[in-house]
Formats: structure tokens, C-alpha cells, sequence
């Protein structure tokens, strides 16, 4: 059952076009993450399904009903801010009863159901401090259970880990990730922190300039990027490219289909082979990861990244075997040439 | 030596301040006779309570009320007035940039001489038939005490993260409930700052109380203080003494709320 559904949906601000046409449907149950740039408009579609910003045009249904002109707090709709927008004046147990005490819930029922919360959100101990007692990590919990406690239809998260520290944020991550398996709701998250769109989401919407650039699995969009603009943005560290030409001129045995415009290594499926190299890259950096090592340097006129558990040193000489590594060709649109293509041409 | 020069003027500054409250003292506890004897003797040779017996035995509980009556009422007037246009001046977009020149006008006329304003004020009140009442006078002392309340409660309102308003929204209050639960308890430290110093403005306010009050049982403080002050003389143990019975309540209710007044300032001034 299609839980969401966005048809032509359009935002413009004073005649300045911000996201011209967006068409998706977000299924019952699912984690669906936005993810892109600034100013990409991952957070103005994220606050138009809340309705929190005006629709310039197009629709926006929940559960089979518009939602077009029906005020925020009668959507069924639940969100986390990025600043956690705790009411700082009201404890945490006042702060999580506030949906429900709007709601005209008894005030019996209202103590039970945020007594459950808590307990689920391992907030207990803390129900009778203000926000500004509590670290980061609990300010963001308590917003998930101010979120949750009313039993939404949908969970829209607006970069919420964002003002936490790097530890803190993988151990949300899990968190939250926990909390879907539990909830079963379908989720709507936006970051653009790619590693949190991938580790988190069921489904990527991955958007550029106010438009869907690829829709998919993590998986898909890592290993199949449907665009160059896909391809550099999904994956750490980015993706290398080299025109066409240099490719050839590095490998040319290799036949590339006809209208290639540009090759797309991963740095970490570029193979190092010391006994058959095709080409060598000079190392100017050298950053090591613990388990790899990153080498950063120049390959055919373009910068290139290769990571590698093989031990080399700045100024030395990698061995790159590129017709053993992993190619993705794009076209002069910089569309993805799929693979049938690509078969033809070998 | 810079330390000491700098004392030196910290001191200096501190008994220039400090004298006349310290002269207003010692004159209100001074016998009649004392008071013109020849020399400025601060402490008095022997402590009299003639000037506030004077005074007790006059109008006085009776202007108290009054003028408690009517800043308390002019206050709240201005702060419900001025919280809910300075959120709308704050939250909503008006075409023309209209909330601008709305509030340069309210600067405005705040900053008229209040005789400009006494004049057309007196013939409106004469029209709705509300000069010598107390409703008049509180309905006047909004020329002054609104615009002052608009502007200070727009840097508190401003103060307030939109996206907890946001957030209130999406936790299901409409705008009524938002006000009430959200922005109301959230800028309370800066209504109670803003409502003492309304408080004061219609405390001490003489020119308006002068021209639209004109019988002695509705006269307000500051109106009664200047009739110790007459052709014949100046009874200036009296004077002193009602200049102490003045201060004293706003001094108590600014010592009272002082948590809130300096939680009001900082919000201000962020």
C-alpha cells in the first residue's frame, strides 16, 4: 500500500523556481532518505509534505487523503528538527505529553502513554529535567519520543543528527535504524550526509537542483549511479573520472562504448596489481585509515584516488591494473551507459 | 595610580547619583523647623515623622490607589495590545515593507513632545466624554505606553527559535494555543521586564493626569506632588516624604521581579 504520494508536486519562491516538478510514492513501512547538496531542496520538499511551506502547485497525499491546504497539526504528521526544537520551559515529560495534551488526550492516558515512551526511549530517568539539562543525544531522543508518542501515520526527520558529535551520531544512527524495526512507520529522513542516507534508508531519493536525480536502493545507487551528479555524490571518498580520450590513451585495449564521455573508478574498487600493472599513479598524499590507505595523486591529467591495504609511501609509484577495477561510463549528458551497452562494445 | 583615579571616579559617580536619594531622605525625616535652619546638615539632629504624618492624615491612600489603578491598568492595556501585534509584526510579511512604516510611526509619536499630542488628545476625550475619568486617563497614557511595549517585546518575540513555533504547530496547537502554551510562557521574562518599566512610565506620568483630571479625589501622585509647590511656598518636608511614598513601591516590585528583569534584559539584548 503506497503510503505517501507526491504528484507534480512544484516550489517557487517570488517567481524563483526552487524545485520545478517532483513525482514520487513512499510505500507503507518504508525508510525513504532525501539526500543531496545545499540547496538541493530536500528540506522545502520535507516541509511541504509537513505543511510547513505552501505547495506552489501539484498534491501531496497521506493515506489516500489531500493534504494540500490541511494545517500542519491535523496531518497526522509527525517531525524532528535539526535544533530538536524542545520547548525549553517544560520538562521532558511535559515536553512529550505537548501532542497529546493539544490533542484533548486524558491526562491518565497522556501520563501512560509517555510513561511507555520513555521507558522505550530509556528516557525514564530523566522525565523531570528541562532541555537544558540534557546533553545532545538526549535532547534528540526526546524529540523522537515527543515525535512518536501520538503514533503518527509518518516521521519526517530534518537533519536531526546533524549538531551531534561523530560517536554520537553513529550510535543515533543505529538508534533510529532500531526504532523503524520496532515502529514499523514509514520514515522520511533528510541529510546530506551520504553515509547516513545509505547506512539508514530503504529507499534514497537522491536530488539535485530542486530535482529527483536517482531513486533506489542503496546498493543500486552505489553500484549503478544512474548519473555522473549520482555517482560522485554517493560514495566516500568520491569517485574518480577521466575523460574518454585519457582512458584510451591509458588503456588501449580496452574498447569503450561509442558514445562514452567520461570513466568512473571507485577509489576503493581500483585495483593494485604490482606484477601486470597497466599504468602507474605518482603519490603526492598518503592518508591512512587503519584498515587501507588512501593515495591521492594525478592519472591522466586528472586528480585520482585509489584506497588500498597495500603499503606504499608519498612520492612512489602505484601499479594500477584499471582493466581489473570496477568502470562506470557515462555519456556526453552525463547519463549512465548501462550495461548492455557496455557488452556491445567489448 | 590608575586603579586609584579609577576608584576615584567610580565613587564620584556613585555620590552624585546617591545624594539627592540620600537629601530626599534625611529632608523627609526632619522636623519643620530643622529643614530651614541655616546649614546642609545630612543627618538629621532628630528624626521627625511630621512630613509622612502630614501626609497620612491627607488624600494619600486614596491617590495610592489611584495611580496604582490606573499605570496597572494602562500597563496590562499595552501588554495585551502590544504581544500580540509585536508577534504579528515579527512573524507575519506585510506587502510594501507596511510593518516598517508602521513602527517608524509608533517611534513617532513616541517620540513627539507630549504636549503635540495633549492637545488633539484633550478635544478627542472631551468628544467621548472621558475627560476627568480614570478610563480616559488609561486610554492617554497609551500614546506612551504602547508604542514603548511594541518595541521592546519585538526583540524578546524575535528571540523565540521558529522552529519551535514550528514544532508546536506539528505537535497539533493552532495559532491561539501556540501563543498561549509556547510564545506567551517563553517571553514571559521579558513581558514582566517590559511591564515595569510601562509601569513606571505610568507611574510618573504628570502632564496628561494634569490636563484631563480635574477633581482631587481622582488626582494621581505625581499630580498631588506639585501641589506642594504653591505661590505661598514649598512644603518640602511633605514633598520629600511623598517623593519616598512614590519610590518606594516601584522600587519593591523591581527588587521583587529582579530574577525576571535580568533574565528580560539578557533575552533583550541577545
Amino acid at each position: 500500500m503506497k503510503t505517501l504520494e507526491i504528484k507534480q508536486v512544484g516550489k517557487a519562491y517570488n517567481g524563483h523556481t526552487v524545485i520545478p516538478e517532483i513525482n514520487l510514492s513512499i510505500n507503507d513501512g518504508e525508510f525513504v532518505v532525501f539526500v543531496g547538496p545545499s540547496g538541493c531542496g530536500k528540506s522545502t520538499l520535507l516541509r511541504m509534505i509537513a505543511g510547513l511551506e505552501s505547495i506552489t502547485k501539484g498534491s501531496i497525499a497521506l493515506n489516500g487523503k489531500t493534504l494540500n491546504g490541511v494545517h500542519p497539526s491535523a496531518r497526522e504528521v509527525a517531525m524532528v528538527f535539526q535544533s530538536y526544537a524542545l520547548y525549553p520551559h517544560l520538562s521532558v515529560e511535559k515536553n512529550m505529553a505537548f501532542p497529546l495534551r493539544m490533542a484533548g488526550v486524558s491526562k491518565s492516558k497522556t501520563k501512560q502513554l509517555v510513561n511507555e515512551t520513555a521507558e522505550k526511549l530509556q528516557l525514564t530517568p530523566l522525565l523531570k529535567r528541562l532541555p537544558g539539562a540534557l546533553s545532545g543525544g538526549q535532547r534528540q531522543r526526546v524529540a523522537i519520543g515527543r515525535a512518536i508518542v501520538r503514533e503518527p501515520a509518518l516521521f519526517l526527520f530534518d537533519e536531526p543528527l546533524s549538531n551531534l558529535d561523530a560517536k554520537l551520531r553513529s550510535e543515533m544512527r543505529v538508534y533510529l535504524k532500531q526504532l523503524h524495526q520496532q515502529l514499523k512507520t514509514t520514515m522520511i529522513y533528510v541529510t546530506h550526509d551520504q553515509v547516513e542516507a545509505m547506512t539508514l534508508a530503504d529507499k534514497i531519493v537522491v536530488l539535485n537542483q530542486g530535482e529527483i536525480a536517482q531513486i533506489g536502493a542503496p546498493e543500486t545507487l552505489y553500484n549503478q549511479p544512474a548519473n555522473k551528479f549520482v555517482a560522485a555524490f554517493i560514495g566516500s571518498p568520491v569517485m574518480n573520472f577521466i575523460p574518454h580520450d585519457a582512458f584510451s590513451s591509458l588503456l588501449n585495449h580496452i574498447s569503450l562504448p561509442s558514445n562514452t564521455q567520461s570513466v568512473g573508478l571507485r577509489p576503493n574498487q581500483v585495483t593494485v596489481d604490482k606484477l601486470h600493472p597497466d599504468c602507474h599513479m605518482t603519490i603526492s598524499v598518503v592518508e591512512p585509515l587503519g584498515h587501507a590507505r588512501l593515495y591521492y595523486g594525478e592519472l591522466a591529467g586528472s586528480q585520482f584516488v585509489v584506497e588500498s591495504s597495500e603499503l606504499y609511501n608519498c612520492g612512489q609509484q602505484l601499479p594500477l591494473k584499471l582493466s581489473d577495477s570496477t568502470l562506470h561510463f557515462f555519456d556526453h549528458n552525463e547519463q549512465r551507459i548501462n550495461a548492455l551497452e557496455v557488452s556491445n562494445a567489448a | 595610580m590608575s586603579r586609584y583615579l579609577h576608584r576615584f571616579f567610580v565613587w564620584s559617580a556613585v555620590a552624585l547619583f546617591i545624594l539627592p536619594i540620600v537629601w530626599m531622605f534625611s529632608t523627609a525625616f526632619k522636623s519643620p523647623g530643622e529643614i530651614f535652619h541655616a546649614g546642609a546638615n545630612l543627618i538629621p539632629q532628630q528624626i521627625s515623622l511630621a512630613s509622612f504624618q502630614a501626609l497620612l492624615n491627607g488624600e494619600l491612600p486614596i491617590l495610592v490607589a489611584n495611580t496604582v489603578f490606573i499605570a496597572l491598568s494602562a500597563t496590562v492595556v499595552s501588554l495585551c495590545i502590544a504581544f500580540f501585534a509585536a508577534y504579528a509584526l515579527v512573524r507575519y510579511r506585510f506587502p510594501a515593507k507596511l510593518d516598517n512604516l508602521f513602527l517608524l510611526a509608533v517611534l513617532v509619536v513616541k517620540m513627539m513632545p507630549p504636549i503635540v499630542v495633549a492637545v488633539p488628545l484633550y478635544s478627542l476625550m472631551n468628544t467621548l466624554g472621558l475627560l476627568n475619568s480614570q478610563l480616559g486617563l488609561v486610554l492617554a497614557y497609551q500614546v506612551y505606553t504602547l508604542p514603548f511595549c511594541i518595541w521592546m517585546l519585538l526583540s524578546f518575540i524575535r528571540d523565540i527559535p521558529l522552529e519551535i513555533e514550528e514544532a508546536a504547530a506539528m505537535d497539533g496547537a493552532h495559532l491561539l494555543k501556540r501563543l498561549a502554551f509556547v510564545v506567551f510562557p517563553l517571553c514571559a521574562p521579558g513581558l514582566v521586564a517590559t511591564a515595569i518599566f510601562a509601569m513606571i512610565l505610568g507611574w510618573n506620568e504628570f502632564l496628561f493626569s494634569l490636563l484631563f483630571i480635574h477633581t482631587p479625589d481622582k488626582f494621581t501622585i505625581p499630580l498631588f506632588i506639585s501641589n506642594f509647590m504653591t505661590e505661598d511656598g514649598t512644603a518640602w518636608g511633605e514633598l520629600m516624604a511623598i517623593g519616598i511614598v512614590s519610590s518606594l513601591p516601584m522600587l519593591a516590585l523591581a527588587g521583587y521581579m529582579q530574577r525576571y528583569l535580568l533574565r528580560g534584559f539578557s533575552m533583550g539584548l541577545k
